[in-house]
């Protein structure tokens, strides 16, 4: 059987996509043990997420990136796979909740 | 005129209007509907502030114009020459002082943060008993107030911007239902105001609140639990940690002005949950839900 399309916005197909990623807006950031919130100021709303999800927003926090370079930023290897899908698929979560935006190359 | 007779308290409501000293607010009421100067006299009459210069809130309930008031007599709320509610039947118009005054504060009181939930209190520690209706939230907090503990709210917490601290609005307890006859049963003693049948939430009986809660009605407390109750016919009692995240998120939803705050709302709500334990109760058993917030609180049960 046929794998299934991979859409715009799915992680398989962000990874072989281009453009840069970045933040939509202003973010806050409170935790409780390993419970994480992320308010974003650009739409206010509140979201709850894990530990990865925050260091993603804060590798972003650095300055717009490619999938690559964020891979880099969180200490993966971008020639390596996982890692890369991983990342697309926080970003791609991210995207749909307005936390973050791709931007064409 | 004494203020505190019914007579003189009836002649204001008539007149220019009555001033009530709320907790941080000052609300100016105008009526001539009987059943509210009885229940603002049987209910409120501590809180009748003589000297007012200035009230933040102006209601007057009245019944509305037109012929219809001949043979379906009905009440409106005028907020400063507003009317922001649709006509309730004349019998409700207690009923609609209540929940026109808690929509004043939660859509003007900006000063706050306001999360929708009952507040009560021992020994300088506030308990914060966020629910939706139906949840148990005024029952558990009227048999609290009847066990001793202090009342600052049985509907809105109001979280200070400034000092972490939780403001009193001192009310009556709005009961609903079954839980009007519990409450008759448990604090014979207490003042209620006549039932209100047929309302959107059932028949309605407001429960005064303690003198001592009154008298201590501009007393903030600190902050230190938040339980989510939840009655559930049959249940065990049961009061269990609750995740503070989830708390955050619930509290937020519920919230009456969290969305007007913005981040800085965001951040007082998380502050407030650094400094609190956060717990869900489910109870069917009031004298077990009692003994469980008598032991959160470190007190004999």
């Amino acid at each position: 059987m046929a794998p299934p399309a991979a859409s715009a916005g799915h992680p398989v197909a962000l990874v072989t996509s281009g453009g840069l990623w970045s933040l939509v807006g202003p973010w806050r950031h409170r935790a409780w043990g390993d419970e994480h919130l992320i308010y974003s100021e650009a739409s206010g709303d509140t979201h709850q997420v894990t530990a990865a999800g925050v260091a993603v927003m804060e590798a972003l926090a650095q300055g717009p990136a490619s999938l690559a370079e964020l891979v880099r930023r969180l200490g993966g290897d971008a020639d390596d796979e996982a890692p890369m899908v991983w990342v697309a698929a926080a970003l791609a979560a991210f995207d749909r909740l307005g936390l973050v935006e791709r931007t064409s190359p | 005129m004494t203020m505190s007779s019914e007579e003189g308290l009836a002649t204001a409501l008539r007149g220019d209007g009555l001033s009530l000293r709320l907790g941080p607010f000052t609300v100016r009421l105008t009526t001539a509907i009987s059943s509210v100067i009885a229940g603002i006299a049987s209910l409120y009459a501590e809180c009748v502030c003589a000297d007012a210069p200035f009230a933040d809130f102006h209601l007057r309930l009245r019944p509305p114009r037109g012929l219809r008031r001949w043979w379906r007599p009905q009440v409106v709320l005028d907020h400063d020459g507003a009317i922001p509610f649709a006509p309730l039947p004349y019998g409700q118009a207690l009923a609609m002082f209540e929940w026109g005054l808690n929509w004043c504060i939660g859509t003007q009181a900006h000063t706050f943060l306001i999360l929708h939930a009952a507040v009560v209190e021992r020994a300088g520690r506030a308990v914060l008993l966020p629910g939706p209706p139906g949840a148990g939230k005024s029952t558990l907090c009227a048999s609290m107030v009847v066990a001793g503990w202090r009342l600052l709210s049985d509907e809105l917490a109001l979280l200070s911007l400034d000092d972490g601290m939780v403001y009193p609005v001192v009310r009556p307890v709005s009961l609903k239902n079954e839980s009007i006859a519990i409450m008759r049963r448990r604090a014979p003693e207490a003042v209620f105001s006549a039932p209100m049948r047929d309302t959107a939430k059932g028949t309605v009986v407001l429960m005064k609140a303690p003198a001592a809660s009154i008298a201590a009605g501009t007393e903030p407390s600190r902050p230190a639990w938040i339980v989510f109750p939840r009655y559930q016919a049959g249940a065990d009692t049961e009061l269990k940690p609750f995740s503070k995240a989830a708390a955050h998120l619930r509290l937020g939803e519920q919230g009456l002005n969290y969305s007007i705050h913005g981040a800085r709302g965001f951040e007082l709500l998380a502050d407030h949950l650094d400094r609190c334990d956060c717990f869900t109760l489910s109870y069917s058993d009031l004298d077990g839900a009692l003994a469980m917030m008598s032991g959160l609180a470190g007190l004999a049960a």
